[in-house]
Parts: structure tokens; sequence; C-alpha cells
């Protein structure tokens, strides 16, 4: 079922959480809500769920498949949703936690017993959780409860599945493998799921679209190429991911920052503006010579070669810090050493003048 | 998970005042015995001292202290007050204790500070109140008068007093509690499709059901043993408005020590079993709150 939500603000009194939110959300798809903390994220699942209210203006609507809910109650909007907490109900057993949503129906509307035991043991089976049936929430770990709030939610056959930071209380190990799994569920299930996130990896990984928020605004939806490459503005690019960030000036149509020059074709028509240029660590090259090239001086203060790639830091003129990362391969070819005098180079960068996005990209 | 590793940490770190920071020998035990010189002189002796006391004239006196008329209708109004003001006052926790955890509205401050208001004030001006309100001469009373409801110096006006000065111990126990559970079990069940009486049945009222018997087991001691509010209101009619500890006021102010003591056994038995009930809900709590998880996950590890 797909999703749209329309116009929607919500303040908390003079705080404005979200700030007249459009989005939409195709049938099918896994969507993330891909923000930092205050960002609005967190608040604009709960309103779709129904359990927080929205600014009411006659504008504004929450649609599934097309049909307003804005006004409908929570239960009745048939959506699965998974508390970063889990939420499990403490005093009920895994088994009577997943058959909880059926067995609260109207007697008009609930499964046979045995229609809700099939059901029960069939997600059971699902989570991998079946011989741990009658266990309490408290007798779990981590991953093993947030599977079982999963099932739970499940258990109703939603429509929409809401998931709010749902690996976001277990720890790096666990989250890596439950983020495969439940991308994978997703491609077996196929029901339209959205999920909140500040972990940047986490939305790239399992997400078939990312919603990028920030300040109770959306600033740009795409896939995850989509914003990763051509990010919309520097908040985007800097959130996703790390960057290295150069304060500078437009002048005569080039953008100038420090000995580093960026002249994109066609020029700049805003000269003394400030400029930004964002540099992805690994689209940098650290040169032992300036070479005739525009590269700024820097001195090596710390090289860190354990791990998949060699993080460099260096200082550049009026101590900016810079970060270089390089493949262990390269490193060999042309080793450094703490306290080396050299010059560093983009390979890529992208240029942001007062915030918005020049076609500035520079290979 | 948290949980857990924290409960660690503190104990090492318990292990650890003990290594470095204990005191020496002798302020132990000094303190010990001051503790237990005062244990004694206020709990035990006393104790000890009712049931010696009524069992004095042998036991054959001290059950026939319990076939006197006044005695038995006594006996019986105290568990008819308690039957009354219990159940209406654990109505009344429930109620007070969702409202005030569970949401968020105006007033809420003062709410809590009124259900606090019987701890605080004389629990013989709470009796006053009321005979200044339902007696002949207070406000109510001549409207009472004139359709023969009676209040004060009779049963209602007991049950009253009671409620009166009973009523913060369930809400008492159960609002910090429901306030550290939060709501979002509560929103869960909402969401799966449960009605707001099935969330309350099923989700609210069985995370608390230990709380809640801690409290109905003080507020029912509370309410068996109050003397203040209910003496003024009583009227002290034998066989009629006399309520236990009136009735052993009354008996040994006759001089009659051993029917006084007795029932005044009766009393302080109940005490006893509630001391023990109360140790076993709280075990209980514990041991559900304190459950570890089955299989330990790595992250622990880490953490401590």
């Amino acid at each position: 079922m797909s999703i749209e939500v329309r116009n929607i603000s919500k303040s908390f009194g003079s705080f404005l959480a979200l700030d007249n939110v459009s989005l939409q959300v195709p049938d099918g798809e896994l969507v993330a809500l891909l923000g930092p903390s205050g960002s609005g994220k967190t608040t604009l699942l709960r309103i779709i769920a129904g359990l927080e209210a929205f600014d009411l203006t006659d504008e504004s609507a929450i649609l599934f498949d097309g049909r307003d809910v804005a006004r409908e109650a929570v239960g009745r909007r048939r959506v699965g949703f998974v508390f970063q907490h889990y939420a499990l109900f403490r005093h009920m057993t895994v088994y009577q936690n997943i058959a909880f949503g059926l067995r609260v129906r109207t007697k008009q509307t609930r499964p046979t017993k045995d229609e809700i035991d099939r059901r029960v043991r069939e997600l059971l089976q699902l989570i991998q959780l079946d011989t741990l049936a009658n266990r309490y929430p408290s007798q779990l770990s981590g991953g093993q409860r947030q599977r079982v709030a999963l099932a739970r939610a499940l258990a109703i056959e939603p429509k929409v599945l809401l998931l709010d930071e749902p690996f976001g209380a277990l720890d790096a190990k666990v989250r890596q493998g439950l983020r495969r799994w439940l991308r994978r569920l997703h491609d077996e299930i196929h029901v339209t799921s959205v999920f909140v996130t500040h972990d940047q990896e986490e939305a790239l990984e399992v997400a078939d679209r990312i919603v990028v928020m920030n300040q109770g605004r959306i600033e740009q939806v795409g896939t995850p190429d989509e914003v990763f490459h051509q990010p919309a503005n520097a908040f985007v690019m800097d959130f996703l991911g790390n960057v290295n960030l150069f304060h500078g000036r437009v002048e005569a149509g080039r953008a100038v920052f420090g000995s580093l020059v960026i002249d994109p074709p066609g020029g700049l028509q805003v000269d003394g503006e400030s400029a930004r240029l964002l540099i992805r660590p690994y689209d940098l090259e650290i040169h032992k010579d300036n070479r005739g090239q525009a590269g700024l001086p820097a001195r090596i203060t710390r090289i860190q070669s354990a791990g998949p790639v060699v993080k460099i830091e260096l200082v550049g003129g009026n101590d900016q810090p810079i970060y270089v990362e390089m493949a262990h391969d390269r490193f060999r070819q042309e080793p450094r050493a703490v306290g080396d005098e050299v010059f560093v180079s983009p390979r890529v960068s992208r240029l942001f003048v007062e915030d918005r996005q020049d076609p500035g990209e520079r290979e | 998970m948290a949980g857990t590793a924290k409960s660690r940490l503190t104990r090492r770190r318990t292990a650890a005042t003990i290594a470095g920071t204990g005191d020496p020998a002798w302020v132990r035990w000094s303190i010990c015995l001051v503790s237990l010189a005062f244990l004694g002189l206020f709990l035990a002796v006393p104790l000890a001292a009712v049931f010696t006391e009524a069992l004095r004239k042998g036991v054959g006196a001290y059950l026939e202290s319990f076939q006197n008329r006044d005695a038995l209708a006594a006996i019986r109004l105290t568990l008819l007050v308690a039957g009354i003001a219990v159940p209406l006052n654990i109505v009344f926790g429930l109620a007070a204790s969702w409202a005030i955890a569970k949401f968020e509205f105006r007033g809420k401050s003062v709410l809590i500070t009124l259900i606090d208001l019987p701890f605080a004030v004389s629990p013989v001006i709470s009796g006053l109140i009321y005979v200044l309100l339902f007696g002949l001469q207070g406000w109510l009373g001549p409207w009472l008068a004139a359709h023969h409801i009676q209040i004060i110096f009779a049963v209602p006006g007991i049950v009253l007093a009671t409620i009166f000065v009973t009523f913060p111990f369930v809400a008492r126990e159960l609002i910090p509690l429901m306030q550290e559970q939060g709501t979002e079990e509560e929103e869960a069940a909402l969401v799966l499709g449960a009605s707001g009486w099935q969330t309350f049945w099923r989700v609210t009222l069985p995370n608390v059901k230990w709380g809640l018997l801690y409290g109905v087991i003080l507020c029912n001691a509370r309410a068996m043993g109050e003397f203040g509010a209910v003496s003024v209101v009583s009227g002290h009619l034998r066989g009629q408005t006399n309520t236990m500890p009136l009735h052993v006021e009354i008996l040994y102010n006759e001089y009659n020590f051993v029917a006084a003591f007795a029932v005044a056994s009766l009393l302080a038995l109940l005490a006893l079993v509630t001391l023990v009930l109360k140790a076993i809900v709280e075990w209980r709590t514990q041991r559900e709150s304190t459950e570890l998880p089955a299989s330990t996950p790595t992250s622990l590890q880490e953490v401590t």
C-alpha cells in the first residue's frame, strides 16, 4: 500500500518539529528517514502511524492508497509499528506477545484459535525463534527482542510497516546481521516499509530510497546512489559520510580556497559570495611536491593504518584539519610518515555557493 | 540488556567500596548494636508485651475475650470498613496513577499534592472535617437530618474517614511504577488494534500487579488500624460504632486488660501478616525486575 504525506506540520509549543512536509512512498518500497536527532524523523513516523497528532490544516492529509486516514484511530490503520526499545509486553511470553494483535480482535474478525496458533508458529519460524516461544522478553538478548517486536507487528498483517530506529539499541555486530535480515525479509514479504535512522550507513545499505531530513524539513529524496553521489546540498553531503570542508570566496567567477582554485565551466556569477568546498576523504590525493598543480600545503600529524583503509590526518594552512583516506596498496607504493610536509589536491569535489549547489563537480 | 550491564557495574563498585573504604570493625559493630537495641526496645518488647498480657490469665480467658458480643461487633465492623475502603481506594488509586503517569494535563502537580494530603494532615483533623461537614451543626447536617440520613456517629462516617486516611497508599505506590514503565507498551497495544479497555486490562494492569498488591496490603493495614480519624467520627457506641482499635481503648480504660490485649493481639497479628506479605511481594517484584537474560549478549562483555 502506498503512503502519501501532504503538507504536514507539527509544533511542540514554539518548537517547529515538522515544517510543511510532503512525502510519497510507493507501494512495496523500503524507505529510510535519515537525519540527525531533532530533525523530525521520528515525529513524522509517529504521525503516519497515528500515535502523534499534527497541526491540522485544510491542505494537510495522510493518505494510505489514496484514502485519507488522518482522522482514523491508530488501531484501525492496520500499521505495524516497531519501537526503538521494542516495547514488548514484559509479562507475556514471546508467543503471547506475537498473538496479542490477533487475540484482541472482536469476535467477528478474530481468527480461530488454531488459525492464530498456525500464524504465530509461522512468524516464530520467520524470525528463527521457534524454540524460544515460551521465554519472557527479559530472558532474550536485544537482537532477539527486536525480532519478536517485528513478528508481533507482522502478525496483524499490516499494510504498512513502520520502524523507529529499529537497530538503534543494539551493538554493532548484531545490528549488521539484523540489517541484512530485514532487507531479505522485505524482499520476501514486500510490505511498504518506512524506517527511521540516524545512521547513514544503515540507510545506504538497507533502503530502496532515502529521505534526508534536517530541522523539520526534507532536504533530499532519492536512491542511496543519488543522495550519496549527487547530494542536493552541503548538509546532505556532510551527513552522508565524512567530508573535508573548506571555506572560501568567489573571485572573478572562480572559487578560491587559499592556494586551491576551483574554476567551474561557465564561471560563477556571484562574485564576493562565500563558497564552500566539500571533499570526501577518499577523493583527496597526497603529493610530495606541488607539480604545478594548485594543491594545499599540509603537514601529516597522524597515520592510522589498522582498518580497511589507511586514514591520514593532516593540518593545512590556518590550522585547518584535513582527513585523507587511501587504499593500503597505494600507501605501500608511496609511504608517508608523520611530520611529512606534503600537498593535498582533490580528485573530485563539490562546490556549494550560498548553499545552492552549483554543477561544480570537478574530476 | 543495558540494565544488566548497569547492575553488574554497580555490583563491582560495591565490592570495591567494601575493600577500599570499609569502616573499622568497632564502628560497624556499634552501629549494629545501636540499631538492634532500638528495634528491640521499640518493636520486639512491646510486641511480646501484648501477647504476654493477653495470655496472662491463660488461653481460656484469652479466647473468652472473643466470645464477647461487643468484641465480635468491633471485629465485624473493622472488616466491613476495610472491605469497603480498600476496594474503593484500589479504583481511585488506579485511576489517579493512570491519569498522572500516562497523560499530560493541566493541574497535574496539584493532583499529586492533593493525593499526599492525608499524609500531611493529622488524622484527628481529617475526622473533624467530616464532623464539620456532616455533623448536626455542620454544613450539610440540617439537610441530612431532615432526610434521616446519619453519617456522623454511624458506619458511613467511619467508612468516609477511613477512605480519606488511606487513599494515598495505592496511588503513591503505583505512580512512580507507572511513570517508570512509560507509555510505549500501551502505544504498542493500541497500534496492534487493542481498545483502551483491553489495553488497560491486558497491558497496564498486569504490569503493575505487584505494586498494586503492595499498596493494597499497606492500605488494608492502615484501614484496619486507623484510630484518630475514626475516633472523632465514631461516637464510641459499644457494639455499634466501635472498630477494633477503639474497642481496645475502651476495654483498657475499663481496666479489662486481658480482653484489651486480646483484641490488640489480633491487630498485632494483622501487622505481622502484613509484614510477611509485604516481604513476599517485595521479593517477587525484585526477582521479576532483575531477571537476567538467558543468553548473555556479546555487547555485555564489551561494556563491563
